[in-house]
């Protein structure tokens, strides 16, 4: 790289958006880290050749959801590790359960949810982004959140506190 | 609009992207039918997730550093391709057969050469991505370290090798008293430039840990 301020730059602007992408779709917050790492070398080695075809953020984001989907898959192979529900506030429970739900969709649905939804990137970025047709980005954004909905109500019914019976065994 | 219908607005609806009149359809939908406020509600809540828990950005040095490093690994690979000079036997009147066969043995030198930088640069990718990446950055660059302190030796061992050649006879002493020279020299031209460089690093990263 020419000028190596030009990638501090581009570390600077872009690590928290690539670290939260990454995290909602892998589910882990130290996962995001190595994953977010990653993304960084890659655009460290591609900096130089970007050629600008398209936008810088498009650029990293694709490379971002490349290695998170990566990252997924291995984190898929390993044990499941228990995590810690916050039984505080209410607005910090509804953020954990929003990011548990988001983190068990398909790699599909969460990037499409956490770039559209949560980045608010436009339909044609995400297309462009995921490499699928720009026509298909809405219904597919509704299949996500769908399955987003579906997801929540499924871990929010594990959650409902016990029948009569169970009550009455405290 | 019916629910179907509202699918595709509730979304354009996030992004401001519905005229007034349809924006106000929607609305009046979302009033009557829960199903598709709860939709709704669930595009807000992701929206909040982006400002929830901002990461503070760490430093990018440890990225730089290791692409630094990669220059050194470049300026190794080159030492070590000197000692392939078949060009240089040509010259000084060595037979065919003997240069291509030397030709040979250096090409397969520069392939191992060639497999080893890679191989480190693959693991080095791979410790860079575990979350222990500034020990594993620090004991990369220890090597090295290394690796730079010992390439004088090998061109002394080769100007060694011309040394004890000249004595038997003919003229490929000449061939290794140079190529030894010449490793010698860039090797300790390297030395010179890299290590006090490799070391300043070394120091700032134990700063760092």
């Amino acid at each position: 790289m020419n000028d190596q301020r030009d990638f501090q730059a581009v570390w600077k602007e872009f690590y928290p958006a690539v670290w939260a992408h990454c995290h909602r779709v892998i589910g882990s917050a130290s996962d995001a880290d190595d994953a977010t790492q990653e993304v960084f070398l890659a655009v460290y080695d591609g900096l130089d050749s970007f050629r600008g075809e398209s936008r810088l953020f498009t650029w990293i984001y694709r490379i971002a959801t490349r290695i998170a989907l990566r990252h997924r898959a291995k984190l898929r192979r390993q044990p499941p590790q228990p995590s810690t529900e916050p039984t505080t506030a209410e607005p910090e429970l509804l953020e954990y359960q929003l990011r548990r739900a988001l983190a068990s969709l398909s790699v599909e649905h969460a990037n499409l949810l956490s770039l559209f939804a949560v980045e608010g990137l436009s339909h044609s970025e995400v297309a462009e982004i995921l490499g699928i047709p720009e026509g298909t980005v809405w219904s597919r954004l509704h299949a996500a959140r769908k399955a987003l909905a579906e997801r929540l109500a499924e871990h929010s019914s594990r959650r409902r506190p016990p029948t009569a019976g169970g009550d009455a065994d405290r | 609009m019916n629910c179907e219908e509202m699918k595709v607005a509730i979304l354009k609806r996030e992004h401001g992207l519905l005229d007034e009149p349809v924006r106000r359809d929607v609305e009046a939908h979302l009033a009557t039918c829960p199903d598709c406020a709860q939709m709704a509600a669930l595009g807000e809540a992701l929206v909040a997730l982006k400002h929830a828990a901002p990461k503070p950005v760490p430093s990018s040095e440890g990225l730089v550093k290791h692409h630094r490093l990669r220059a050194v690994r470049a300026a190794l690979c080159a030492t070590s391709l000197i000692a392939a000079f078949p060009l240089l036997q040509w010259l000084l009147g060595a037979s065919p057969v003997v240069v291509v066969v030397t030709a040979g043995l250096a090409a397969a030198a520069a392939l191992v050469v060639w497999v080893i930088v890679r191989r480190r640069q693959a693991r080095f990718h791979r410790l860079a991505s575990s979350r222990h990446f500034l020990s594993s950055l620090r004991q990369h660059m220890e090597e090295d370290l290394q690796a730079i302190n010992r390439a004088p030796l090998t061109g002394v061992l080769i100007l060694a090798m011309g040394g004890a050649m000249s004595g038997v006879g003919g003229t490929h002493y000449v061939f290794l008293l140079i190529a030894g020279a010449m490793i010698t020299g860039a090797a300790l031209y390297l030395r010179a430039r890299a290590l006090p460089q490799l070391r300043a690093e070394l120091a700032e990263l134990g700063e760092q840990e």
